[in-house]
């Protein structure tokens, strides 16, 4: 329990707005008054000031630095932060039809391969030559069907039995052997 | 002097208030946020400083705050000064960054020597004075928080009690208190160096004891 007498308490009180320069001059000197007379104030009021100086004089060095720093930093940073990271189904009704009208879309041209909805009138479709296909060049370049053995081997019997006239020989230019006498009806395989 | 200077000093020397700084950004005037930049650079960089004893943490502070500031200006609405709202920003940024561990930093010594040099004093003098210096900044980190800021806004950055009060949003009379508790608890700690001349706190000094007067006087012949 702390026992001195109230006018201690007050002087103590009033060394805080001392040491920042928010005491009015009459209480100081009423302060100083009783500071005289007060042996414990007056070491308080001593060692308060010693302490106040101290730490003046400690932070004078660092209320004389500064630094460099540019706006630009600032700019910088306040650029860079990022947005809001609300995902796209929060984002709101607008945020929801637009993200579903964009995936729409974007099925319509990897199925459709085109995008052209244009309806056109009747009389104005025309047709359009038949697009190169490498599979169909595959079977025109194949030699016909009547080379396949099981032809070969119908039109021999055909000839042995004389429904069809004999080979004619070989061929004269060096090209390859041509039936000159040949029934189309038998000889064109499927197309 | 430099296209760069000549710009910082036009805006060091911009004589509109913080209110129409404030409203001139808002409107997208990107050079009336620079002039409050170069306003409070240094003192939010000194506040971070005394705080976190980290030159280039008080940087990040620097920059931390006014990034805030940019962000908040379309609410930003200061009466006086934006004084108060930076370093209160600062000041919450600087106890939330924790000092990294084994880094030994002494920024303050560092510049205490370029400054006492230039006063050409003895070496003696020189390391009595940095070593006080020392001893009393040690003091000011044994103190807490709410302690410990009001020594640092009052004693480095200068404000009084009533920008103080707005800095750590509370009445005057706690600040007040605020600093009358640091004082003292500063004198206990530093009583126990002798080189400061600090008398041990006596709470029960022969003077500081209570003296009832007497009720009744004393008859006369009877002993006192």
């Amino acid at each position: 329990m702390r026992l001195f007498p109230v006018a201690c308490r007050a002087a103590e009180q009033k060394m805080t707005d001392l040491f920042t320069g928010e005491l009015h001059p009459r209480e100081r000197l009423e302060l100083e008054a009783h500071a005289d007379g007060c042996a414990r104030c007056n070491a308080a009021l001593r060692d308060l000031t010693t302490i106040s100086f101290a730490l003046d004089r400690a932070y004078a060095p660092l209320r004389a630095r500064g630094t460099l720093l540019s706006p630009a930093r600032v700019r910088l940073a306040a650029r860079v932060e990022p947005q809001s990271t609300v995902p796209w189904w929060r984002a709101g009704f607008v945020g929801r039809l637009s993200e579903a009208t964009m995936a729409l879309g974007f099925a319509a041209l990897v199925l459709g391969g085109s995008l052209d909805l244009a309806v056109k009138p009747v009389h104005e479709v025309v047709p359009t030559a038949v697009a190169p296909s490498i599979i169909r060049d595959y079977f025109r370049v194949q030699p016909p069907a009547d080379d396949a053995p099981s032809v070969r081997w119908v039109r021999f019997q055909l000839r042995a039995i004389g429904a069809i006239a004999p080979v004619a020989g070989f061929s004269v230019n060096g090209g390859p052997e041509v039936d000159l006498i040949e029934d189309d009806s038998l000889t064109a395989g499927p197309r | 002097m430099t296209e760069h200077a000549a710009r910082r000093q036009a805006h060091q020397e911009d004589r509109r208030t913080d209110r129409e700084l404030v409203y001139a950004a808002r409107d997208g005037d990107m050079l009336a946020f620079d002039a409050l930049f170069y306003r409070y650079r240094d003192g939010i960089f000194r506040l971070g400083l005394a705080i976190t004893k980290d030159p280039s943490a008080a940087e990040e502070i620097a920059v931390d705050t006014f990034t805030r500031a940019h962000r908040a200006l379309a609410r930003l609405e200061p009466e006086g000064s934006l004084r108060p709202w930076l370093y209160r920003v600062a000041v919450n940024l600087s106890y939330n960054r924790r000092p990294r561990k084994g880094v030994i930093i002494s920024p303050l010594e560092d510049s205490a020597n370029d400054t006492f040099q230039s006063e050409e004093r003895s070496p003696s003098v020189l390391a009595e004075q940095a070593e006080m210096r020392r001893i009393v900044l040690a003091a000011v980190d044994t103190l807490g928080p709410k302690h410990r800021i009001v020594v640092v806004l009052h004693y480095m950055n200068g404000l009084n009690l009533a920008e103080i009060a707005q800095v750590v949003d509370c009445p005057i009379g706690t600040v007040k208190s605020r600093l009358h508790y640091a004082l003292r608890r500063l004198r206990t700690h530093l009583s126990a160096h002798p080189e400061f001349g600090i008398e041990p706190m006596s709470f029960l000094a022969p003077s500081a004891k209570r003296t009832v007067a007497p009720v009744v006087e004393p008859l006369p012949g009877e002993p006192q």
